[in-house]
C-alpha cells in the first residue's frame, strides 16, 4: 500500500463510494451514531462492509476490494463518536436565553446534533459576511450555495462522498427501489417546531401530488413512468418507494432534490387549500394582491421574500428585498455542532449588498469590502484582483472549476441539410476540426494560461487510452483528413467545396449572454477558417435559445461541458448519454430517448449504447459500479468525438479577506455541490 | 438617448445664428453677391467659419478610412496571437535610447513576460531591437471596395538584416491579441455608415411624412402628429429591445447590421418630421407660395420647386447634427448588449471590450475608441454650427 | 386657452392607451418569457432548477395565459391601483417602485438643477460673447460632454476613484452607513457620494443646454425690438435681461417634457453603472429579464409623465411667451 502515493480525486470518489456504503452499514449496527471524519487505512472499512451490510451482495464488495486496495492509500470514514459533554452557543443567542426569550441551548440542539469538523481550527463567534450580488434573482441562486439547502443527505467535504446530513443514515432495499430514510431526533425549524416525518409527507402528498400546486408530478421521483410511494414509519422515518430501481436516487438526493426539506408543514398548511377554508385564502389572497391560492403559497413558500418562513438552514433572512441591503443572521436553533460543542455557525451574519453591475462587484472587490466570494469573481480579471490584494486586505485562492472551456458541438441530427449533415457525422471531419485547434492559444488568451488541458477531465481509469493527447495543434493533419474525406476541391473564394458543390460553411451559434464562450469561439471560427471551412461566428440573444435547439437546424453550438466529472455529471447527463433533446451534438437522438422513441429521430447503435448504458446506471446502487459503468461509457464516447473541445478545467478565483478563516484553500465549484455549500459555510469564522 | 439628442438638436435648429459684426463676404466678392446662387452664398458664408472647416475636414478623413480601411489597417482585424494578447500601444519613436534623432519613425520590439504572482502579462521595449516602420508596405491580401485585389498597407515594420520584423501595434492588441488600431479601421466604415444610412431613413420618413402633415393640415396631421406623439411617449430603451429582438435570429451579421441601422432611424424620424412640419406650416403662408399658387403651379410644384428649396439648407444642417446621436445610440444599443455583436466589427463592438473595470484598470488602451466616437461627434456638431449659419438665409 | 388644454387632454387619453396595449406587446414581443430568462441566468451560473421548481414558478407567475387575458387583467388592477406582482422581486411593483422613487427624485432634481445652474450663465456668456475665446472653449467642452459615451465616463470616474483616492464611489452610501436608518450623518454621507452621478449625469445635460440657450438667446439678440432698446440708449445689460434672456429660457421649459419622466427614471445606463439605488437600474432589469408586470408599470408611468409633461411645458411656455397662441 503505497501512502506517499498522492491522492486525487478519482480514487477518493472510489474509496468513499465504498466507505458510504461502510456508513451505510456501520449506521445499522449502531442506533445512535454521532458522525465524525477520522482518517483510517481502508481495508478496515472494506471488512466491516463484508461484516454487516446486508443488502450488498459480498461478492460483489470483494470484486471491489481488489481494485480498491491497490488503489487507495488513505481514506477518509464516517464513524460514530460520542456526543460531546456539554453545548455552547453565540453571546448574541446567550442574551437572548438570559433575557427569556430563547430556550436554553441543549433544548434547541437535537438528541444527536450533527458534529461537523471544522477546516482548519474550532472558530469564534461573531462578525458580518459581506457579499454582493447583481440582483435578487443571482442573490437567491448564490445564497442557495453560501447559506447551502440541508439535504437529508449530502456531499462529503471532499466533494465526491455522499454523507448523512438531517437524516442520520439511510438505507436501500429492493435492489435500489426503495429507501429508507432515519431523521435526526429533536431537530427543530427555526421557529422551534420540530422537523419530523410529516413535513417531508406534507410536501410529497400535498405539494407533489396536488396538480394544482405542481401540474406535473416532478420526473426526476417516476421511475417506469410511476410516481414514488412516500410511507411514515414513525416519527422520524421514512421511504420511498419506486416501481424500479433508481440507483442514482441518493446522488441526485444529495444534489439536487434539496427542496425536501425546505417545507414547515405546520407553517404552509395555512396557505394550502387542503388545510384552510377558503373563505380565509381568499382574503389572504387578496391581501397580498395576488390572485390564486397557489400563488399565495408559492410566495410564502419563498424564504427570500417571506421572513416568516420556518428553515433548516445556518442563517435566516432578516432584511428582505425590496432593501437592497438583505441581511441575514444565525438560526438560533441550527442543528449542527463543532467538536467541541459549539454551535454552529459562527458567523452572526450575512450581508448581501445587491448591485446593479458586475463592475461593482469587482470595485467591491478590490476595495476590499467582500470578506468571501467566488460568485461573479472571474479569471480575466485574477490579475486585477491579484493587484490589489495587499491593498485590500484579502487573499484570492484558486479553486478549480467543474466545467471544461468552451466545447463546440457539430450537430449530427441536422436537419434541412443532409450532405453537411452526412459531413458532420463522419468522424473525419470532427477530429479534423479538433486537430485545427490551437488549444494552447485558446489558453494563453482566454484563460489566462492557467486551464489544464482536456486530458484533466478524462477519469483516470481512462487515461492510458490517449484520448486526447493525440488530438495536439496540428494544421496538416486537420487538412489531410479533410482531403481524404473527399472535401478537397476548393471554389472560387478559397473555401472547401461539399459533394454537392457548394461551399463548405460552417455556422457556429452560441448565446451573446454566455461571455466565456463567445470570445473562444470567435478564435475557433477563425482556426477553422484556416482549414478552408468557410465557418462563421453568430451570438443569439439567449431569449430564442431553446426553439432553436429544438428545431436541430443549428450546425454547431458553443458551449461547454458541464460537471466533467462521473460522480457529479450523472446528475445531468444530457451530452454524455443523450437522454433528452439538448444534447447539443445529436439532439433528435437524445428527444427519441426522451419520448421513448416517440419523438425525434432513432439513433444509431452506438449512440443506443450509451442510452443503454445510462439506463444500466440508474438501476445501478452501488456508486462503485455507477462509475464503471459511466466509464465504459465514457470510453465509447471519447472514441466517437462527439465533442470538439479546447481546454479542460480552468481555475476560479476566489476572494478570501485575511481575517476569513476555515475556507479551504483548494476546491472545486460546480452547481451539484452548490459550491462553496460543500465546505460547509457554517464552519467559517472571522477573526477580528 | 436618441430622443434627447434630437429634441436638443431640432431647437437649436430652430433659431439661426447670426453675428451682425461679422462681415461675410469681402469686397472683391461684393458684385458677385447678387448673382451667386444660394449655395455659392453657403460656400462662402461656411467657409468663415474655422472651427466648422476643421471638423469638415477631419471627417472627409474619417470617411476616408471607412473607404479604405484595409488599405491602412496594418493587419487583419480578426487575426489573433498568441502571443500579443493585451499588448499596450506601441510607442512610435524618432529618439532612440541613446538620444540619438533620426527623422525615420522606428519602434522597439517587445518583450513579454507574465508576472509569476499576479499573472498579469508585461511587454517591456527591448532596446536592442530597433525597426523602422515603412510605408506603402506589403501585407495581408484584399480588394479595394470589393474590386481590386491588392495587398498595399500605408504602414508596416521593414524587417531588419535577418529579415525578421515584429508586429507594429499603433494601439494595441486587445484580448485575444488583435490589433486594435485594424479592428478600428474596419469599425469606422460599418459605424460611419450606420450614421449616415440612418440619417438617410429618418430622412426618408420624416420629410415625407413630416411634409404631408404641415402640407395638408386637416385630418393627416392629425394622425401623423398623434402617431409622432405616441412614439415620442413609449420609452426608448424597451422599443429597442423589442426591435432588436424582432430581427429573426437566423440573419446573418450583415442583415442585422441593416435592420439595427433600421431601429435607429426608426426612432429619430420623428423630430425631422416636426421640423419639416413646421417649416411647411410657415411657408404654406409666404407670399411667395401665394403667387406660385396663383400663377396656377401644380402642387408638386409648389412643394418640390419652391417649398422644398428653400428649406433644404435647414435640412442638411439638422441631419448633420442627428448623425452624431446614431453614432453614440450604436454604441449605447451595444453597452445594453442588443447592438451589433462579435464577428461585426463596429465602434460600438470595440468599445465593449473596453468598458469594464478590468480594462480601465489594466488595458486602458482599449479605450481608444472612445476618442473616435468624441472626435466624431464633436466634428459633426462643428460641422452642423458651420452648415447652419451658414445656411441662415438672413444672415446676409 | 380652457379650451385647448382640454381637447389637449382628450386626445391623450387614445395615446395613452394605445401605449400601455404598445408597451405590454413591446415588452411581450422577444421570444420567451419571464421563467426562460430566469433559467438562462441560472445556467450561466452552472445551475438549475428541478421541475417541480419549475412547475411551482409557472403557476406562481400565470405564465402562459394569453397575451391580451394577461393585459385586460393587469390592466383592470391598474385601474384599482394594483400595478400587479414582480416576478424578479416577488413584491408588489408600487411597493418596489415607491421604495426607489424619492431617492430618484432627489438625485434628479439635483442633477436638473445642477445643469440649468451651470448651463445657463455659460449659455448666456457664449451668446453674448459669440466667438470669443470663452465661447470657443466652453462650445468644445460642451460638445465633449455630448460626444463622450457615458457608461465610460461613469467606469473612468469609478476607477479613478479607487485607485488615486482609495474610495468606492459607487453607490449612495459608505459602508458604515448602508445598514443604518436615515441620520443627519447618513444624510451627509450621501451628499459626499452623490457628486459623481451629479456630474456624470450633468456632463451630457450640460452641454445640451448651453448650446441651446447660446443659440436662442444668438436668435433674440438680433431682433429689431433688441436694437430698438439699444438705440434707446438703455444699458447693455438692461438689453440683454429685460426681454431676451427670458425668452431664451424657452428651451428650459419645453425640456420639462422629458424632465418629468427623467424625474423618475433617473438616467438609466449611468445610474446602472455607479449601481445607484434608483428607480433606473430597477426598470432596466425588468425589461431585461421580462418581468412584465414591473416593467410594463414603469413604461406605462414614463409615458404618462411625459405627455403630462409635454402639455404642462406647452402650457407654460404660453405662459411664459405671449406671442404663442393656442388654436
Amino acid at each position: 500500500m503505497a501512502i506517499e502515493k498522492k491522492l486525487n480525486r478519482r480514487d477518493f470518489l472510489r474509496g468513499t463510494a465504498i466507505a458510504a456504503v461502510g456508513v451505510m452499514a456501520a449506521s445499522c449496527a449502531q442506533p445512535t451514531p454521532i458522525i465524525v471524519e477520522k482518517e483510517v487505512p481502508v481495508e478496515k472499512v472494506v471488512k466491516e462492509t463484508v461484516v454487516v451490510e446486508k443488502q450488498v451482495p459480498v461478492e460483489k464488495i470483494v470484486k471491489e476490494t481488489v481494485v480498491v486496495s491497490k488503489e487507495i492509500a488513505i481514506e477518509k470514514v464516517v464513524t460514530a463518536t460520542p456526543v460531546p459533554p456539554k453545548f455552547f452557543e453565540a453571546p448574541m443567542l446567550a442574551e437572548l436565553v438570559k433575557a427569556g426569550k430563547l430556550p436554553p441551548v441543549e433544548d434547541r440542539l437535537p438528541v444527536d446534533p450533527m458534529v461537523i469538523a471544522p477546516v482548519d481550527t474550532i472558530g469564534t463567534y461573531g462578525g458580518t459576511w459581506r457579499m454582493v450580488a447583481s440582483g435578487t434573482s443571482d442573490f437567491s441562486g448564490h445564497s442557495s450555495r453560501v447559506n447551502p439547502v440541508e439535504g437529508f443527505i449530502t456531499w462529503g467535504m471532499d466533494g465526491a462522498s455522499i454523507v448523512p446530513n438531517l437524516a442520520s443514515k439511510w438505507e436501500i432495499g429492493d435492489n435500489g427501489a426503495s429507501f429508507t430514510f432515519y431523521l435526526r431526533k429533536g431537530v427543530k425549524w427555526s421557529d422551534g417546531k420540530p422537523f419530523t416525518a410529516a413535513d417531508v409527507l406534507f410536501l410529497h402528498e400535498d405539494v407533489y401530488k396536488n396538480t394544482e400546486l405542481t401540474p406535473n408530478y416532478p420526473g426526476g421521483f417516476k421511475m417506469a413512468g410511476e410516481p414514488a410511494v412516500v410511507e411514515k414509519l414513525d416519527d422520524y422515518t421514512f421511504s420511498i418507494k419506486f416501481a424500479a430501481p433508481y440507483g442514482l436516487f441518493p446522488l441526485n438526493m444529495a444534489a439536487d432534490f434539496s427542496g425536501w426539506s425546505e417545507v414547515p408543514a405546520h407553517y404552509m398548511k395555512q396557505f394550502h387549500a387542503s388545510y384552510t377554508a377558503k373563505a380565509n385564502l381568499d382574503k389572504m389572497v387578496a391581501d397580498n394582491k395576488l390572485e390564486t391560492w397557489m400563488q399565495l403559497y408559492s410566495a410564502k413558500g419563498n424564504w427570500m421574500n417571506n421572513p416568516e418562513k420556518p428553515l433548516l438552514r445556518p442563517w435566516l433572512m432578516v432584511q428582505p428585498p425590496p432593501e437592497t441591503t438583505l441581511i441575514l443572521e444565525r438560526n438560533p436553533y441550527y442543528w449542527k455542532v463543532d467538536p467541541d460543542g459549539n454551535q454552529l455557525p459562527y458567523i452572526d451574519r450575512q450581508r448581501h449588498t445587491l448591485v446593479e453591475s458586475v463592475d461593482v462587484i469587482n470595485l467591491r472587490a478590490v476595495a476590499g469590502e467582500i470578506d468571501n466570494q467566488m460568485r461573479n469573481i472571474a479569471l480575466a480579471s485574477y490579475p486585477l484582483y491579484k493587484e490589489n490584494a495587499a491593498k485590500g486586505g484579502y487573499d484570492v485562492y484558486l479553486w478549480k472549476m467543474a466545467e471544461t472551456g468552451a466545447c463546440f458541438f457539430p450537430n449530427q441530427t441536422l436537419l434541412k441539410d443532409d450532405v453537411l449533415r452526412g459531413i458532420m457525422q463522419d468522424i473525419r471531419f470532427r477530429k479534423a476540426l479538433q486537430y485545427a485547434i490551437d488549444t494552447d492559444e485558446v489558453n494563453e488568451l482566454h484563460y489566462v494560461g492557467q486551464a489544464s488541458d482536456m486530458t484533466s477531465c478524462v477519469p483516470d481509469e481512462l487515461k492510458g487510452e490517449k484520448i486526447f493527447e493525440e488530438y495536439t495543434y496540428d494544421v496538416a493533419k486537420a487538412n489531410a483528413l479533410l482531403d481524404e474525406m473527399g472535401l478537397d476541391k476548393k471554389g472560387p473564394n478559397g473555401w472547401r467545396l461539399r459533394p454537392d458543390g457548394q461551399e463548405l460553411s460552417l455556422t457556429v451559434e452560441t448565446a451573446a449572454s454566455w461571455t466565456t464562450v463567445v470570445p473562444v469561439a470567435e478564435l475557433v471560427a477563425g482556426y477553422w477558417q484556416k482549414i478552408g471551412i468557410n465557418a462563421v461566428l453568430k451570438s443569439l440573444m439567449y431569449e430564442g435559445w431553446w426553439d432553436r435547439v429544438g428545431t436541430s437546424e443549428y450546425q454547431v453550438i458553443a458551449y461547454l461541458l458541464e460537471n466533467f466529472d462521473p460522480l457529479i455529471n450523472l446528475t445531468y447527463p444530457r451530452n454524455y448519454f443523450v437522454t433528452s433533446y439538448d444534447c447539443y451534438w445529436g439532439t433528435l437522438w437524445g428527444a427519441w430517448y426522451n419520448a421513448g422513441g416517440k419523438a425525434g429521430e432513432e439513433p444509431p447503435d452506438w449512440v443506443k449504447e450509451l442510452q443503454t448504458a445510462y439506463d444500466g446506471v440508474k438501476g445501478e446502487t452501488d456508486p462503485a459500479k455507477q462509475i464503471a459503468v459511466m466509464n465504459d461509457a465514457f470510453k465509447v464516447w471519447l472514441e466517437s468525438h462527439n465533442i470538439v473541445h479546447t481546454v479542460g478545467r480552468y481555475p476560479q478565483p476566489v476572494i478570501v479577506k485575511t481575517s476569513f478563516k476555515n475556507f479551504p484553500k483548494d476546491g472545486v465549484n460546480g452547481w451539484p455541490l452548490r459550491s462553496p455549500g460543500y465546505s460547509r459555510p457554517e464552519q467559517y469564522f472571522m477573526t477580528a | 438617448m436618441t430622443d434627447e439628442m434630437e429634441e436638443k438638436d431640432t431647437r437649436v435648429i430652430e433659431s439661426p445664428v447670426v453675428d451682425a459684426q461679422q462681415e461675410l463676404v469681402d469686397a472683391s466678392q461684393e458684385d458677385s453677391v447678387f448673382v451667386a446662387t444660394q449655395w455659392q452664398l453657403m460656400w462662402w458664408r461656411f467657409r468663415k467659419h474655422k472651427l466648422a472647416m476643421i471638423a469638415g475636414v477631419i471627417l472627409l478623413l474619417l470617411y476616408c478610412i471607412a473607404l479604405f480601411p484595409e488599405f491602412l489597417a496594418t493587419y487583419s482585424p480578426h487575426e489573433s496571437r498568441k502571443l500579443f494578447s493585451q499588448v499596450p500601444p506601441h510607442k512610435v519613436r524618432f529618439v532612440d535610447s541613446e538620444g540619438k534623432f533620426g527623422l525615420r519613425p522606428f519602434i522597439y520590439a517587445y518583450e513579454r513576460t507574465r508576472d509569476p504572482d499576479t499573472l498579469r502579462l508585461v511587454y517591456t521595449p527591448d532596446l536592442d531591437a530597433k525597426y523602422y516602420l515603412g510605408f506603402f508596405v506589403r501585407g495581408f491580401d484584399y480588394k479595394v471596395l470589393g474590386l481590386v485585389a491588392s495587398n498595399l498597407h500605408l504602414v508596416g515594420v521593414k524587417p531588419d538584416e535577418t529579415g525578421t520584423a515584429p508586429e507594429v501595434f499603433l494601439m494595441g492588441t486587445d484580448n485575444l491579441g488583435r490589433d486594435l488600431f485594424s479592428r478600428m479601421m474596419y469599425g469606422t466604415r460599418i459605424s460611419l455608415s450606420i450614421g449616415l444610412i440612418g440619417v438617410a431613413f429618418s430622412f426618408l420618413f420624416g420629410i415625407t411624412l413630416g411634409g404631408l402633415s404641415g402640407y395638408y393640415g386637416g385630418v393627416a396631421d392629425l394622425v401623423i402628429q398623434r402617431v409622432i406623439e405616441f412614439i415620442r411617449a413609449v420609452p426608448g430603451i424597451p422599443l429597442w429591445m423589442a426591435l432588436s429582438a424582432a430581427l429573426p435570429a437566423t440573419w446573418p451579421p450583415l442583415r442585422v447590421y441593416f435592420g439595427i441601422t433600421v431601429i435607429l432611424s426608426f426612432l429619430s424620424w420623428t423630430g425631422l418630421a416636426r421640423i419639416v412640419r413646421g417649416r411647411f406650416l410657415a411657408l404654406r403662408e409666404e407670399d411667395f407660395i401665394m403667387a406660385a399658387r396663383l400663377a396656377g403651379s401644380g402642387e408638386m410644384r409648389i412643394i418640390f420647386r419652391h417649398m422644398v428649396p428653400s428649406f433644404t439648407s435647414y435640412i442638411i444642417a439638422s441631419l448633420t447634427l442627428s448623425i452624431p446621436g446614431m453614432i453614440l445610440g450604436e454604441t449605447s444599443l451595444s453597452f445594453l448588449g442588443l447592438g451589433l455583436r462579435p464577428p461585426v466589427i463596429s465602434w460600438g463592438v470595440l468599445l465593449q471590450g473596453g468598458q469594464n473595470l478590468q480594462a480601465v484598470a489594466q488595458t486602458p488602451w482599449l479605450m481608444l475608441p472612445g476618442i473616435f466616437v468624441i472626435v466624431t461627434v464633436l466634428a459633426y456638431n462643428f460641422l452642423g454650427d458651420g452648415l447652419r449659419d451658414a445656411a441662415d438665409p438672413y444672415s446676409r | 386657452m380652457f379650451q385647448y388644454v382640454v381637447r389637449r387632454i382628450l386626445y391623450m387619453v387614445p395615446t395613452l392607451i394605445a401605449v400601455t396595449i404598445i408597451s405590454f406587446v413591446v415588452i411581450e414581443l422577444p421570444p420567451g418569457d419571464y421563467l426562460t430568462n430566469y433559467v438562462n441566468r441560472l445556467m450561466l451560473q452552472g445551475e438549475f432548477l428541478d421541475e417541480a421548481q419549475l412547475e411551482a414558478l409557472k403557476v406562481q407567475y400565470g405564465l402562459g395565459q394569453p397575451i391580451y387575458i394577461r393585459y385586460l387583467k393587469w390592466m383592470s388592477g391598474v385601474v384599482r391601483g394594483n400595478f400587479g406582482v414582480s416576478m424578479e422581486w416577488g413584491k408588489p411593483v408600487g411597493e418596489l417602485i415607491g421604495q426607489r422613487l424619492l431617492l430618484t427624485v432627489v438625485i434628479s432634481l439635483a442633477t436638473t438643477l445642477f445643469i440649468w445652474a451651470v448651463a445657463m450663465p455659460i449659455g448666456i456668456y457664449s451668446a453674448t460673447h459669440q466667438y470669443s475665446i470663452g465661447d470657443y472653449i466652453f462650445s468644445f467642452i460642451g460638445f465633449v460632454g455630448v460626444g463622450v459615451p457615458e457608461f465610460m465616463i461613469a467606469l473612468i470616474f469609478l476607477w479613478v476613484g479607487f485607485s488615486r483616492f482609495g474610495v468606492n464611489l459607487s453607490g449612495l452610501f459608505s459602508e458604515q452607513y448602508v445598514e443604518q436608518g436615515w441620520s443627519f450623518g447618513k444624510v451627509v454621507d450621501m451628499l459626499k457620494h452623490m457628486w459623481v452621478p451629479l456630474i456624470v449625469l450633468g456632463l451630457g445635460g450640460t452641454a445640451g443646454m448651453i448650446r441651446t440657450t447660446r443659440a436662442n438667446l444668438l436668435d433674440e439678440l438680433r431682433k429689431p425690438y433688441v436694437t430698438t432698446a439699444r438705440s434707446k440708449g438703455l444699458t447693455e445689460r438692461k438689453v440683454i435681461w429685460k426681454y431676451p434672456v427670458r425668452l431664451a429660457l424657452n428651451p428650459f421649459v419645453s425640456g420639462l417634457a422629458y424632465l418629468l419622466p427623467g424625474l423618475v427614471g433617473g438616467s438609466t445606463i449611468i445610474s446602472v453603472v455607479l449601481s445607484l439605488p434608483t428607480s433606473g437600474p430597477l426598470y432596466l432589469k425588468s425589461l431585461q429579464t421580462q418581468d412584465m408586470y414591473l416593467a410594463g408599470t414603469f413604461v406605462l408611468m414614463f409615458s404618462v409623465l411625459t405627455v403630462i409633461g409635454t402639455l404642462i411645458s406647452d402650457i407654460l411656455l404660453g405662459v411664459l411667451d405671449p406671442r404663442i397662441r393656442y388654436e
